[in-house]
């Protein structure tokens, strides 16, 4: 079972990609997962720094977020996602039971 | 009546590692019946009748008896060997499925391993295995997350010494085999546990001989305080979950879901409020609730407890639903579940009252700021869970939070008990998917979509007429129409079963040589329901719901390839299922109308 963890810089582009890669396909009802694909979790913009806020909830300070926009993605096959594909040493995100 | 072919449930729910329980009518009994469940992550499901939630399968070792397997590792390398399946004893089953753990004639450490995977970081594991002596009497069970739970066990005397963490025990079983364990709370990842040769009490270091050493059986890492009926693995997470969540025992099938909130236990320090993290009161096993209290005198304004919701920005125009439990905890106040800001939630201000009393928890009034719907279940052992749903705008931008609000006429000491909180994309709140900080960092988990299917069973199924029978009973998940469960060939050109309408209705669905029947009923899948569908040999379809006669259709032809396939979704995988399923029942020949109609009657 393969996890890869991607960045693109919209999400348009993510879909896009996605699609040529065969991971979603189309079928009758619609856009659905590519048999041997398990998961696409789409995190979008994700906050690197959390923002703070005062107890009425009046912001103090801003979110920091990551650069572009992310997916995690698990499935059977191997993929060759190239760039979008990155290493994560922080992960925020994963799947229940596995590390 | 006619005889069955094939009975799934029907109030005899029984998980084995790959199986359920289905009745064979060629063998005339209850025999597993191998289920594939395509779901590559664990889950929880309700337990029992007692509600509890547990982590299913709760073994978080893979090939759990199998110590030959990669799964488990020898340490130092060559200083062990796993005789599998020895014939020198049978395992505490009966079946000769027992190992040998045998010291190998080198100086030092003679360990088997294995790093479990999992989110088990800071919960309350127990780790069991089955011993029992051969030219070896001892054995010591160890974890490496930091000098955690460790003890040694005496397989002649029955005895065990626990030199660190929670608890030890040592059970007897028949025919000399001990059921020895540990528990213990890791606290970093990646921990393994060790079970370690000694060739005397609580000496793991020496010189094997390569013939001599222990058998074992069974091992087993779970969630809990203490060890529960063991549940062997091989691959451990594609299992078929049954669950008590109405009640009574049902397959439960559920969608993807990711649950945001990246800490179940983590909340931001406010000055006022006291959050006691110790709490093992809880509706989940070994996995703490928290105490949130007030920590000022009554007077001065109100406060909040909060918590992060997701460590990204929430999606625009998407539904959302947030979920806790709650207890009531020796006062009765009024909280709530509450935005911290509307930008975070895209200019989406909500608001939803909660009631804590000793009588139950309920929801509060109407607010001016709710913009969210609301429903509250009744977990059992005074916990209730809360769900909000709210539609965010177009463009959140912030760090979601929810507060949780502690009125000024609060004293010190009072507030409620909270547990399990989940944030998940949908309109509702699906079974619990633990989030925990191993330390850091903290992160949102996602659970993988359940969808079951059952192969090669042609004949099982009635060819040219048949009678199918469910018992379900689907979410109340918005307007997520085009859910199937059918036979099927293996494609969507043949295939018999139901769905559920965008109106929310249950429909009969045929579709034979690639020409779609569907026969409509005014029964909401929320509602649990007994289904038949009929066919004859006529071409002839009925369809049957709550001891009502709902509707006929005639298809042109018969099915253009033999259906062989059971699934949780359309014959492509497409369109899966959500929701709970209580029996399944096939005939291969068409029952009387009276018969259906007295089949799917409640008595």
């Amino acid at each position: 079972m393969n996890i890869y963890k991607l960045k693109y810089t919209t999400k348009v582009d993510a879909e896009k990609d996605l699609k040529e890669k065969g991971v979603y396909v189309e079928t009758e009802e619609g856009l659905t997962y590519a048999t041997g694909v398990h998961a696409v979790v789409e995190l979008g913009k994700i906050i690197t720094t959390y923002g703070t806020y005062d107890e009425e909830g009046n912001e103090l300070t801003a979110p920091i977020y990551a650069d572009g926009y992310h997916y995690d993605i698990m499935c059977e096959q191997d993929i060759d996602f190239g760039s979008n594909s990155i290493e994560v040493t922080n992960p925020k995100h994963g799947f229940l039971g596995h590390n | 009546m006619a005889d069955t072919s094939l009975i799934i449930g029907n109030g005899n729910w029984a998980v084995k590692e790959d199986s359920l329980l289905g009745y064979n009518i060629i063998q005339g009994k209850y025999v597993p019946i191998e289920m594939n469940v395509s779901r590559n992550t664990t889950g929880t499901r309700v337990k029992n009748s007692a509600g509890l939630i547990e982590i299913s399968p709760k073994n978080l070792f893979s090939q759990s008896q199998t110590f030959d397997n990669a799964g488990w590792t020898p340490y130092p390398a060559g200083a062990l060997t796993v005789i599998p399946n020895v014939l020198a004893t049978s395992a505490p089953n009966g079946t000769f499925t027992a190992d040998k753990l045998v010291a190998n004639a080198v100086a030092g450490d003679h360990w088997l391993l294995q790093t479990p995977t999992g989110s088990s970081i800071n919960m309350q594991v127990t780790f069991s295995v089955f011993a029992k002596a051969a030219e070896y009497s001892n054995i010591q069970l160890y974890n490496n997350n930091g000098g955690g739970g460790v003890a040694n066990f005496n397989l002649s005397a029955g005895s065990y010494t626990l030199l660190s963490g929670v608890t030890a025990d040592i059970i007897p079983y028949p025919n000399g085999w001990y059921r020895c364990y540990i528990t213990y709370i890791p606290i970093l990842t990646n921990f393994n546990a060790q079970i370690r040769l000694a060739n005397s009490p609580g000496n793991t270091t020496f010189t094997g001989d390569g013939t001599s050493g222990v058998f074992v059986w069974g091992a087993q890492l779970e969630v809990s305080p203490t060890p529960t009926d063991y549940f062997p693995t091989t691959d451990k997470f594609d299992i078929p979950r049954v669950d008590y969540s109405t009640g009574t025992a049902s397959l439960l099938v559920e969608p993807q879901r990711t649950n945001l909130i990246p800490n179940g236990l983590g909340y931001n320090p406010v000055a006022g409020v006291l959050y006691d993290l110790t709490i093992t009161d809880s509706p989940a096993i070994g996995i703490n609730s928290a105490r949130i209290t007030k920590n000022v005198a009554a007077g001065g304004g109100d406060i909040y407890a909060q918590q992060i919701n997701s460590n990204a920005a929430l999606l625009g125009s998407t539904t959302y639903t947030l979920s806790r439990y709650f207890k009531y905890d020796g006062h009765t106040i009024t909280t709530s579940m509450q935005y911290n800001n509307n930008a975070p939630w895209g200019g989406t201000g909500w608001n939803q009252e909660i009631i804590i009393a000793p009588t139950g928890v309920t929801l509060g009034v109407y607010n001016p700021f709710s913009q969210c719907t609301s429903t509250i279940k009744n977990a059992g052992n005074g916990w209730y869970r809360v769900n909000v749903t709210i539609l965010t705008g177009a463009a959140p931008v912030g760090s979601p939070q929810d507060l949780m609000i502690l009125k000024s006429s609060l004293s010190t000491g009072q507030g409620f008990l909270t547990a399990l909180p989940q944030l998940e994309v949908g309109s509702n709140a699906t079974s619990y998917i633990p989030t925990f900080a191993p330390l850091t960092p903290s992160a949102g988990v996602t659970r993988v979509a359940d969808v079951i299917t059952k192969t090669g069973i042609s004949s099982l199924i009635g060819q040219t007429e048949g009678t199918l029978y469910f018992e379900v009973q689907g979410f109340s998940d918005g307007n997520l129409a085009n859910q199937f469960i059918t036979l099927n060939d293996g494609t969507v050109a043949n295939q018999i079963g139901f769905n559920y309408g965008t109106n929310g209705f249950i429909n009969g669905y045929f579709r034979v040589n690639a020409n779609t029947l569907t026969i409509s009923s005014t029964v909401l899948k929320t509602v649990n329901s007994k289904i038949i569908l009929k066919y004859n040999s006529s071409n002839l379809y009925t369809l049957f719901i709550n001891g009502s006669l709902i509707g006929t259709g005639t298809a042109a032809s018969s099915f253009s390839s033999p259906l062989t396939t059971f699934k949780t979704s359309q014959g492509d995988n497409s369109a899966p299922y959500n929701g709970n399923i209580k029996s399944i029942v096939l005939y291969k020949t068409a029952l009387s109308n009276p018969q259906c109609i007295n089949l799917t009657t409640t008595p």
